[in-house]
């Protein structure tokens, strides 16, 4: 599914005195599989135009288009929508309400109509992807870890099986082990054909897996390119509060000093291999 | 969704009705509230009213911003000019089963609107005004004599405030919520009112948990830092009564006292229109009977 918007605007508090542009004049097109990762400080509009993506907020202007239809138009169903774009909250451990961990994830199914039966198949699946033991499914999702909690949160998601799965700092509050492990679980995803819509702000995360990096600043997107292209501009970068992975300026640095690497280099993984390749 | 709420939300400006001391502006409220109930004609309802609108005027509030707000008490103020509509006593227009319709029953409804309104609009503007922060300094001050009784009076205001500082967080937290839900296919527009009701739950449990959850830990953080309650307790800003507020004090009661005249010297409501009403209704009468 092809996901575009046009000139897409959002104010707070639209025609008052305290309106306030979060996003602005946003236009782009997001093809059918990619992997995006959205970056920009707090406050750069990127929660915001996330919900304008997924039709949890009314744009003030502008369009935005799933396979080429409007979504604000009359007639669009959607919440049949939903079912297909799935957007996982920031902290959306906090949104569990069920008794049972898989009661819980088979929320969303059931809603799209599913017999409890087809819920529990569908969630129990989710769950198994997000990497949740059987073990757990009976149990409160309470008792459980927070990295587990948030495991379950996006199993709650992914369990409607979406086309394209929005994800706002799905790694912030988690310990590098579950960072690694949810971010994994995206490239799995991804993968498996779906349209993964990363937002964060650590750019080291972003670098690792996503294909195109839309870089946010004060409503606009600033910078839209492959990692290594958007992190090439790195002095950009750092006058809007932002910087390129930490690699990325070894490698310069060591360009710099005469040593021929290659300095557009953004992953750890990269650098490692570049860096013995001089040794040997 | 919910941010279209504005009662008791304060709002930033730079006026002198911000400015004022919050006692005088609890204290001034009270009077106007009380004020609103001293009279029953249309004379006072005018002043009153001219009276708010100069102090919103004063306030530098936007007066849509003040109406928005009304939007969520608009069912109770309907509620009430139905309720009077159909259950007053007097002079009956028309007769239905248990119903009645008066002249009476409609002079009162229109009363009972118009004073609710200007309750409405005058408490908030007491909030929209005044930081909850100072509302409840303000409060704690006036109460403070009851401490003599031994009614915990810092400590109810302590409460009061942390229950006001919430409103906005928990707010904010039913609509992130609310859109979590949403987005995983909950129905909360469904015309069916079972449904809806159902739809309520997957909101109201995760929000009851977290303001549990924030509860203990602001409980945590007050312990972290010693708190112990108001005795000995010192604060940063002193209240101190200035010029500004003794000519407020002087304007309200000149507009006390202005009403007080007012509700004595004019003739009631009830007499001054029913008649004129009671003809109204006769020469539409009339004037129907002709037509055919």
């Amino acid at each position: 599914m092809e996901l575009k918007c046009e000139k897409l605007t959002y104010e707070y508090d639209a025609g008052t005195s305290m309106a306030k542009r979060a996003v602005d004049e946003i236009s782009l097109t997001i093809p059918s599989g990619q992997f995006v990762g959205i970056v920009g400080h707090t406050g750069s509009g990127k929660t915001t135009f996330v919900q304008l993506l997924d039709g949890l907020l009314k744009p003030t202007a502008g369009v935005v288009s799933l396979d080429g239809v409007d979504i604000a138009s009359k007639g669009f169903d959607r919440r049949s929508m939903r079912s297909s774009v799935g957007i996982v909250f920031q902290y959306p451990e906090y949104q569990l309400f069920e008794s049972t961990v898989l009661k819980d994830v088979s929320f969303g199914p059931k809603n799209q109509g599913l017999t409890d039966e087809e819920a529990a198949k569908a969630a129990a699946e989710a769950l198994r992807k997000v990497g949740i033991e059987e073990e757990v499914f009976p149990s409160s999702p309470f008792e459980l870890s927070g990295g587990q909690r948030r495991r379950v949160a996006i199993a709650g998601v992914i369990a409607m099986e979406p086309k394209i799965l929005i994800l706002d700092e799905p790694t912030a509050g988690l310990d590098p082990a579950g960072r690694e492990e949810i971010l994994g679980l995206l490239s799995n995803l991804w993968k498996d054909g779906m349209t993964v819509i990363l937002v964060s702000h650590s750019m080291e995360d972003v670098a690792r897996y996503v294909e195109r990096i839309l870089v946010m600043d004060r409503g606009k997107i600033f910078l839209d390119g492959a990692p290594r292209e958007v992190f090439s501009h790195s002095e950009e970068l750092e006058a809007i509060g932002l910087a390129a992975p930490e690699v990325s300026y070894i490698l310069k640095a060591l360009k710099d000093a005469g040593i021929d690497v290659d300095p557009t280099i953004t992953t750890v993984e990269e650098a490692v291999k570049e860096i013995k390749r001089k040794l040997c | 969704m919910l941010k279209d709420i504005t009662l008791g939300q304060y709002y930033r400006a730079n006026s002198v009705i911000h400015s004022l001391d919050p006692r005088i502006k609890l204290v001034g409220s009270l009077v106007y509230m009380v004020s609103l109930f001293l009279f029953n004609n249309l004379i006072s309802y005018t002043a009153a009213a001219l009276f708010l609108f100069f102090i919103i005027g004063l306030s530098k509030v936007p007066l849509s911003f003040m109406l928005r707000g009304m939007k969520t008490v608009i069912f109770i103020m309907v509620f009430t000019v139905i309720y009077n509509v159909f259950m007053g006593t007097g002079t009956v227009i028309a007769e239905f089963w248990y119903f009645r319709i008066t002249y009476e029953g409609i002079l009162n409804a229109a009363c009972m609107f118009v004073r609710l309104f200007l309750l409405i609009v005058g408490s908030s503007l007491l909030t929209l005004t005044t930081t909850p922060n100072q509302l409840t300094d303000g409060l704690e001050s006036l109460f403070s004599p009851l401490k003599i009784f031994r009614v915990p009076v810092h400590e109810m205001a302590m409460m009061m405030s942390i229950a006001l500082r919430f409103i906005p967080i928990l707010m904010e937290e039913t609509d992130k919520i609310m859109k979590a839900q949403i987005a995983r296919g909950a129905d909360l527009e469904s015309k069916n009112i079972f449904v809806r009701v159902k739809g309520l739950l997957p909101i109201l449990v995760p929000l009851f948990i977290s303001a549990f959850r924030r509860a203990g830990d602001l409980a945590l953080a007050m312990e972290a830092r010693c708190y112990h309650g108001g005795k000995g307790r010192t604060r940063m800003r002193v209240m101190r009564l200035m010029i500004r507020d003794y000519i407020s004090i002087l304007i309200l009661a000149a507009y006390l006292a202005g009403m007080i005249l007012l509700g004595i010297r004019c003739k009631g409501f009830m007499e001054y229109l029913v008649p004129e009403l009671q003809c109204a209704a006769h020469v539409v009468k009339n004037w129907v009977i002709n037509l055919f």
